[in-house]
């Protein structure tokens, strides 16, 4: 396992310094100077060449990304150009939002949906339709349109949850989860509609195998089989559905983190591009990125838990 | 076995969603009887707290609880007393201006306020790069005592008081400790306002929280237990957010503010803020040759419908105006209002006149990052092509680039987008018309622009209003700009909230510490 886990490290470092130079290379063709954005209309020449020069913009883009490289292996993802604040801090602090939304909304839509595509797969022809036209459905509608819709029944109309805003937990855990679920409910509708027809699909396929037949036949209780042997069968697929359906969620957050005002990286990221906050644009893609790999070594690793001949491959 | 622990963790997620369903709802600061705490949502975060530093607009949202000002603007658009209570010009000329300090006032560390102090933050407010820096650069101070400052200006103006007033935040006076660490000031606040801001409530970037400051001079001025400035870049959640009971108070957009009408919780006032239009900026001719004739220019402001183009793009939140500034503000000109009705007719004999019948192409820069702008931007495009004038127009799709692009000199006029406007016209006029203005990029000196401007200066401030007026005359008969619309300042809050207005003659609401609730 280790080795494994081990050699997917090595191979997301040279991913990271690839994303990091494209990122930095596309910022430079972005029209537009951050020191006179920082300044605006009213600052002196002295006060323009002074930032210029001290964020390193008077130098050639390779000489900047050379500086911002160094920066980083020191620790430092460098400052928001527009509250000086540490963007590594602005990170640290914009993290748990979001990942309680990633970690939240692949949670419930995993439950979910591997609830539904069982229950799909056992039940008869029009339950099925009826499935798919949901299933179509769940994952058309975008989940921003859910989410204001969600906003105007569930926290205008009934008042049931806070329309926006977030809680830290250790503020308060009922507060947390209340302002958590309707932006959780709405990025996980479409990861439902994914991941119960793949469980579907699955378990329609491993109930038609011959063991699970020797199986009916040795009289055990169909819950048991469905649930405690074919399910396990449906495994490999799940999985790597619900790690797929965790990656698309990252961006997802972007949406939803607006719609509900969540203090997110999402809502972060909008703004600083809004702003054109190039190192907060920077730091944040590298935060994505690294948030991309650490799923996909998770999807590795469980994989290859669920898989034997991974491992000695 | 695992199927209890598969149960136990259902009625997990149940008691969670439950638990959450219970603490949900109506925790805004709008809820219920009693409230004493206000909750205010804005678009964007502020670039900074430090006064020298920050943009004006509802960003002095963020500034107005920590920071108390030298001077006031009171609901009937005079002046008001602030961390000074006696003020005024020295002799006549209107270049020397006094200020006494209130007795006993201190910072919100403790220390007393004293003369040399105020010198100190002005002249760090001096080096700054906030919008009002470049008004504070030709001031000289002196303290002939210690609760006396003296500001004297090399040129006369008429309303010097205005600077030490909010909107201007130079007269947000910072404390020496704050001086001392000038990086800190961006994200912690140093002033005497009733108010400080609590780091440790905060998150920066998402909601700014203000607690009473026991130091302030009049305690009985604090109204709200805390001030939450929260930060919500989607105007239709800070909608859901109002109507929820969330947040107090929003400042709306065309889009948005019809959905609240028949809410008989909301109130929505709106007043003209900013005119948008062109600024005719190449008025000698350099890039377009047409344009530095005045009859060219004043075609372009026959040729355009400005009744029909503010309609389509403001709706009822905009007023059509053709002179750079609106009724109801200090220089509005009656008679300019009816120099350019719309007659396209006029403008077709004008440009054959000036030898353009077969029309002409100017390029036009402009900040495609406000929509607004664009949807009237591209309204005028198409009615100055009915008249043979073509406009190139150059999207910049940030700040920082529609800055370059105006000092590139390629562009004979330019679009601002709509900001917080409604300045005297003392300090709204300088910069794109005279002389030295930091919007003249072209630098164009108009000896009547200039001189119109020195005759303003130098009026007496009681009785300024017709120089004023002259000043906008001569502007809009030289057709130096193609002004428009006056664009709304829009703001909605529950019925709760009181002493929410928009100043007699000026665009900013009153500042919300002043406000209270029923």
């Amino acid at each position: 396992m280790f080795p494994i886990i081990l050699r997917r490290l090595a191979l997301s470092i040279p991913l990271l310094v690839i994303v990091s130079a494209i990122t930095f290379l596309l910022e430079s063709f972005v029209p537009g100077d951050p020191a006179r954005t920082v300044l605006g209309i009213n600052a002196t020449q002295e006060q323009y060449d002074a930032l210029k020069a001290a964020m390193h913009l008077d130098q050639p883009v390779a000489v900047q990304y050379w500086l911002y490289l160094r920066d980083i292996l020191r620790g430092d993802l460098g400052s928001s150009l527009f509250t000086g604040e540490s963007v590594l801090g602005l990170i640290g602090q914009r993290l748990p939002v979001t990942l309680a939304l990633v970690i939240g909304g692949t949670v419930l839509a995993s439950l979910v949906g591997v609830v539904l595509g069982v229950y799909s797969a056992t039940r008869g022809r029009v339950s099925r339709r009826l499935f798919d036209i949901v299933s179509l459905l769940g994952s058309a509608v975008p989940n921003f349109w859910i989410a204001l819709l969600l906003v105007a029944v569930f926290a205008v109309k009934f008042a049931f949850f806070p329309a926006t805003g977030y809680t830290p937990f250790a503020e308060s855990p009922g507060q947390w989860a209340a302002g958590l679920v309707l932006p959780v409910v709405s990025l996980s509708i479409s990861g439902v509609a994914f991941i119960s027809k793949v469980t579907r699909d699955a378990m329609l396929s491993t109930l038609s195998l011959d063991h699970i037949r020797t199986l009916r036949a040795s009289g055990i209780r169909p819950f048991s089989i469905v649930w405690k042997h074919a399910l396990r069968g449906c495994g490999l697929p799940v999985v790597t559905t619900i790690g797929l359906m965790m990656i698309t969620f990252i961006p997802g957050t972007i949406l939803v983190e607006n719609v509900f005002t969540l203090p997110g990286l999402g809502t972060t990221v909008v703004d600083a591009t809004n702003q054109h906050d190039l190192p907060v644009v920077q730091g944040l893609t590298i935060t994505f990125t690294v948030m991309v790999i650490v799923v996909n070594l998770l999807v590795d690793v469980l994989y290859s838990l669920l898989n034997p001949k991974v491992r000695t491959e | 076995m695992k199927r209890r622990t598969a149960l136990q963790a259902s009625i997990g997620v149940v008691a969670t969603l439950t638990l959450a369903a219970c603490g949900g709802g109506q925790t805004g600061s709008g809820s219920g009887s009693g409230q004493t705490t206000l909750t205010i949502a804005l678009s964007s975060a502020p670039n900074s707290l430090d006064p020298a530093q920050v943009a004006v607009g509802p960003f002095l949202n963020y500034m107005d609880p920590a920071y108390a000002t030298l001077l006031t603007r009171k609901a009937d658009g005079t002046l008001g007393a602030g961390l000074a209570d006696k003020w005024g010009y020295v002799g006549k000329g209107n270049t020397k201006f006094e200020l006494h300090l209130r007795k006993g006032v201190k910072f919100a560390d403790g220390t007393p306020i004293t003369a040399a102090d105020v010198v100190k933050s002005f002249k760090y407010f001096q080096k700054g790069s906030g919008p009002a820096a470049a008004w504070f650069r030709p001031l000289a101070f002196s303290t002939p005592d210690s609760s006396t400052v003296v500001i004297t200006s090399p040129t006369p103006n008429p309303d010097m008081g205005t600077l030490f007033t909010p909107p201007y935040t130079g007269g947000a006076i910072i404390s020496p400790a704050g001086l001392k660490v000038p990086k800190k000031l961006a994200s912690s606040t140093f002033g005497a306002g009733p108010y400080v801001y609590s780091a440790q409530q905060s998150v920066s970037g998402d909601h700014y929280v203000y607690i009473p400051n026991k130091n302030f001079y009049d305690q009985s001025a604090i109204h709200f237990k805390k001030i939450t400035v929260r930060v919500m870049p989607n105007v239709n959640s800070q909608v859901q957010a109002l109507k929820s009971g969330q947040i107090d108070l929003m400042y709306g957009t065309p889009d948005v503010a019809p959905t609240v009408k028949g809410d008989k919780a909301i109130t929505t006032l709106q007043k003209p803020t900013t005119w948008a239009g062109l600024f005719l900026l190449d008025r000698e001719g350099t890039v377009v040759k047409g344009l530095g004739d005045e009859r060219v220019r004043q075609a372009l402001n026959f040729a355009i419908d400005r009744s029909a183009i503010t309609k389509a793009v403001y709706g009822d939140y905009g007023t059509p105006v053709s002179q750079p500034q609106m009724p109801g503000y200090d220089g509005y000109s009656p008679e300019a209002a009816k120099m350019y009705p719309y007659d396209p007719d006029k403008a077709k004999k004008l440009l054959k006149a000036a030898g353009y019948g077969k029309g002409l192409t100017i390029p036009v820069n402009y900040g495609s990052f406000d929509p607004s702008t664009t949807k009237m931007v591209q309204a005028v495009q198409a009615q100055l092509a009915e008249v043979g004038v073509k406009l190139k127009l150059r999207a910049a799709t940030n700040f920082g680039a529609w800055i370059n692009d105006l000092l590139t000199k390629k562009y004979a006029a330019t679009v601002l987008s709509p900001g917080t406007g409604g300045e005297p016209n003392f300090y709204a006029q300088q910069p794109p018309f005279t002389k030295t203005g930091i919007m003249n990029v072209f630098g164009v000196a108009d000896p009547d622009v200039d001189a119109a401007y020195a005759r303003l200066a130098a009026a007496d401030p009681k009785s300024s209003e017709a120089a004023s007026k002259d000043l906008t005359d001569v502007i809009v008969k030289k057709a130096l700009a193609l002004p428009v619309s006056g664009t709304d300042t829009i703001a909605m809050y529950n019925n709760k909230l009181r002493g929410v207005k928009f100043p007699d003659g000026g665009a900013q609401l009153t500042s919300n510490t002043l406000w209270t609730t029923r």
